[in-house]
């Protein structure tokens, strides 16, 4: 669907009864706000157990032995199990994308076996008919351990003095990679300003309000693995479980129903979950892990630990001629699987000074390992570290010069009429309008007046801050990330619109919904390009059994991946089916008048004289 | 044995139904509710206090369910987010939080919303900064709390322009 009428010249959003573009309430909201959502740790299955872990206390320290018998006689415990035990069943893991080249990380297991590399990393599972009681058996579990010097600074990381975390690695470097154009040095050498910093991030992680939390039920007589899962891309889940635990893909279905905030933590391969998936596969029977706070907050994936050095060097103009960086990030003993722990420097790489138009850019990026917490992709991956450098060298040079910060920006931001554009770090930018966007801004904030009051202000010793910052995200960028490098992450989501018998329509799409809206977002579309109702339309998602094979939700990609899909577009060269032109072309007709259909008239009071159409269309009647 | 586990006999109303249960001592209301009694809309988010996803109502005020053990309810009454649906007690504030979508995951909602309903009905005409302040217990990750504030408000001032009226 074309979001422009040729016929009528107009946005498929100005039609009277497009549900796009119009602001309407979410129909999962009214379950929600009654308590009457599905989150996994509401779900209870026949014969379920629960797990808990015996969780390292040390950074880094070799396990000399697992004294687990007394445990094991608790009430309620039904096994406890090891981590070479859990490798019986499921193969390691490897965090890598061939994309990043000379990326090394070492097989990784669900639950450590000889040596513990982070404190909080899972080592015993302790299953038992309660948690309570698996809790209780935790604290009865002995665990002898011979403490390992940590290496826990990324800056010393590298240095030949500091423990060496994987035995089979010459040293604790996981990932590098350099973008250089060519003429840094030389800019630097002639430029009239050269500011310089090193600024320091802070790790960050997402705390969701649901906690992680997974629930494995395998059946032996059917070989098949039902998992609900509070996560953000069911199939990505599904590809994981079956290869790990050698079942067949197709008879392992994961089910995320309604997921309590997300924020890119619910997106990774975590031990504790895959060994309660490994624990069903055992056990026979249905299996929960759901995450305590205390256990999120040592086992949730953190983001953002780095290191930035930064140079720029700028004419007496203030004309910035060459960006320099340094990217420095540790990430925990292992990179994480499958999207990699890599990512995020990546991005700072690729982002950092993007909306500027220097010609001249050297940036390096060192990800090293560390014994600590795993690191990975968290919310905007990468984009607030390239966007807190970026801005603080542009504003340190412009108060070198004594130019305005506001001014510095238009002077450096890409032309709105220069697009295609290829930035120095050779990432591609279209139709982008940096400075019709400044100029609105500054208008919209009174710019000039607000800079007044701040010097008038100061003469009253009052001290006010004005801030200035220009990005580009990186959103819905297409296979170019999607599936890159080898992680099972589909690029070709799909949506499914059925048409039952009473004329109602059912979307099943490949993106899923932890809150963003996606569901609403679905219906709105399938409902505007086929003609209907919004309350006619009911969706589905976050099933492998019931929606086509998608990525998920994340990086701000439900809306726009799921869209096109949702809106019906057929690949190139392949017709709808005829039933589903019927309903198109009834549409186009109201569309157009010629049912009677008023402009500015909302289909939803419309419901009697459409209703009976659309049910004789999906019986095959006439349309 | 240890006194953690000892049972306990208790019976209580909850949301208008008699219930008798024999309970560990150690049971915290919040697992009571949703193990035993299979209401899962009250949510354990932290389970100390901090995050306000398990707020529920005894004896007409609001605690946290993860503070107080199943134990201490003997002979309360106990509502949760499932009866003050079914009662209609909250209609129009879940109503003005879908209108505002003052929800995104709907982890945090019932206990907000127990929250709410709890000072409307001690502080009618409530301050945005009073409504914050009260709703100082109840994280929300998602939302950024406007719209939330937004909801509580719009009901606070509808029924306060209908007891003008």
């Amino acid at each position: 669907m074309s979001e422009f009428d040729e016929a009528a010249k107009t946005l498929l959003f100005d039609a009277p009864n497009s549900y796009v573009g119009r602001s309407v309430t979410r129909p999962n909201a009214r379950r929600l706000t009654q308590g009457r959502g599905q989150y996994v740790d509401d779900i209870v299955l026949p014969r379920m157990v629960h797990v808990a872990y015996v969780r390292s206390p040390h950074a880094h320290a070799k396990i000399l032995k697992i004294e687990s018998k007394k445990a094991a006689a608790m009430p309620g415990v039904v096994r406890i199990v090891a981590g070479a035990e859990i490798a019986l069943v499921c193969k390691p893991y490897v965090g890598v994308l061939t994309h990043l080249q000379g990326m090394r990380s070492p097989p990784q297991y669900p639950l450590a076996i000889e040596v513990a590399r982070w404190q909080g990393e899972p080592l015993v599972a302790v299953v038992a008919q309660s948690r309570a009681e698996a809790e209780d058996a935790v604290d009865a579990v002995e665990v002898r351990y011979e403490e390992l010097p940590a290496a826990l600074d990324a800056e010393r990381a590298l240095d030949p003095s500091e423990p060496k975390i994987h035995k089979e690695f010459d040293s604790n470097l996981c990932f590098q990679r350099t973008v250089d154009t060519g003429g840094v040095d030389a800019a630097m050498k002639s430029a009239h300003l050269v500011v310089e910093d090193t600024i320091h991030f802070g790790r960050h992680t997402g705390v969701t309000m649901e906690p992680r939390a997974i629930l494995a039920d395998y059946n032996r007589a059917e070989e098949s693995m039902t998992v609900y899962h509070c996560g953000q891309s069911p199939h990505m889940m599904q590809g994981i479980i079956a290869s790990r635990l050698s079942l067949d893909e197709h008879r392992v279905r994961i089910v995320a129903r309604d997921v309590g905030g997300s924020f890119g933590i619910k997106i990774h391969t975590y031990g504790d979950e895959i060994a309660a998936c490994a624990l069903s596969l055992m056990l026979g029977r249905p299996v929960k892990f759901a995450a305590d706070r205390l256990e999120s907050f040592l086992s949730d994936i953190h983001a953002r630990d780095h290191r930035v050095m930064a140079k720029l060097a700028v004419d007496r103009d203030g004309n910035m001629l060459a960006l320099e960086i340094d990217d420095l990030t540790g990430i925990g003993p292992y990179s994480m699987f499958p999207r990699s722990s890599g990512v995020e420097c990546n991005q700072v790489l690729n982002l950092t000074g993007g909306p500027y138009k220097h010609k001249e850019y050297r940036a390096r990026g060192t990800v090293v390992f560390q014994n600590k917490n795993m690191m990975c992709q968290y919310r905007a991956v990468g984009h607030p570290i390239a966007v807190a450098v970026a801005e603080h060298m542009v504003d340190q040079a412009a108060a070198k010069l004594g130019i305005d910060p506001a001014e510095m920006r238009k002077k450096n931001l890409i032309a709105d009429d220069a697009y295609p554009y290829k930035s120095p770090s050779g990432m591609r930018f279209e139709a982008l309008s940096h400075h019709q966007c400044i100029d609105k801004l500054l208008a919209l904030m009174k710019y000039d007046e607000l800079r007044r009051e701040q010097s008038d202000l100061r003469k009253k010793s009052v001290y006010r801050g004005i801030g200035l910052s220009s990005f580009i995200e990186v959103t819905n960028p297409s296979p170019m990330f999607y599936g890159v490098g080898g992680a099972r992450i589909a690029a070709q989501d799909g949506c499914t619109i059925k048409l039952d018998a009473n004329g109602a329509i059912v979307a099943a799409t490949g993106v899923t919904e932890q809150g963003q809206g996606t569901e609403t977002i679905m219906a709105q579309i399938a409902a505007t390009a086929l003609g209907v109702e919004m309350s006619c339309v009911k969706v589905l998602t976050g099933d492998t059994d019931k929606v086509p094979y998608g990525g998920g939700t994340w990086a701000s990609r439900a809306a726009g991946i799921g869209r096109a899909r949702a809106e019906g577009e057929y690949p190139p060269g392949r017709r709808g089916d005829p039933q589903d032109e019927r309903l198109r072309s009834r549409h186009r007709r109201r569309k157009s008048g010629e049912e009677g259909h008023r402009a500015g008239h909302h289909p939803r009071r419309a419901r009697a004289h459409l209703l009976l159409p659309r049910q004789r269309t999906a019986r095959g009647f006439p349309a | 044995m240890n006194a953690a586990l000892e049972t306990i006999e208790i019976s209580l109303t909850v949301n208008g139904e008699r219930v008798k249960r024999s309970v560990p001592a150690r049971l915290n209301l919040a697992d009571f509710l949703r193990i035993e009694l299979e209401l899962t809309g009250t949510h354990v988010g932290c389970e100390h206090g901090v995050c306000g996803a398990c707020t529920v109502r005894v004896d007409g005020e609001i605690v946290r369910g993860c503070l107080m053990f199943a134990a201490q309810a003997d002979g309360c009454t106990v509502d949760t987010i499932e009866g003050l649906s079914d009662t209609r007690e909250i209609e129009e504030l879940q109503s003005a939080f879908v209108l505002t979508n003052a929800l995104q995951c709907g982890f945090c909602t019932p206990g907000v919303l127990m929250a709410a309903q709890a000072l409307l009905r001690d502080e009618p005409n409530p301050s945005r900064e009073r409504i914050r302040e009260y709703l100082s217990g109840n994280y929300c990750r998602c939302t950024g709390y406007q719209a939330i504030v937004d909801a509580i408000e719009a009901v606070a001032k509808a029924r306060a322009a209908r007891s003008v009226r």
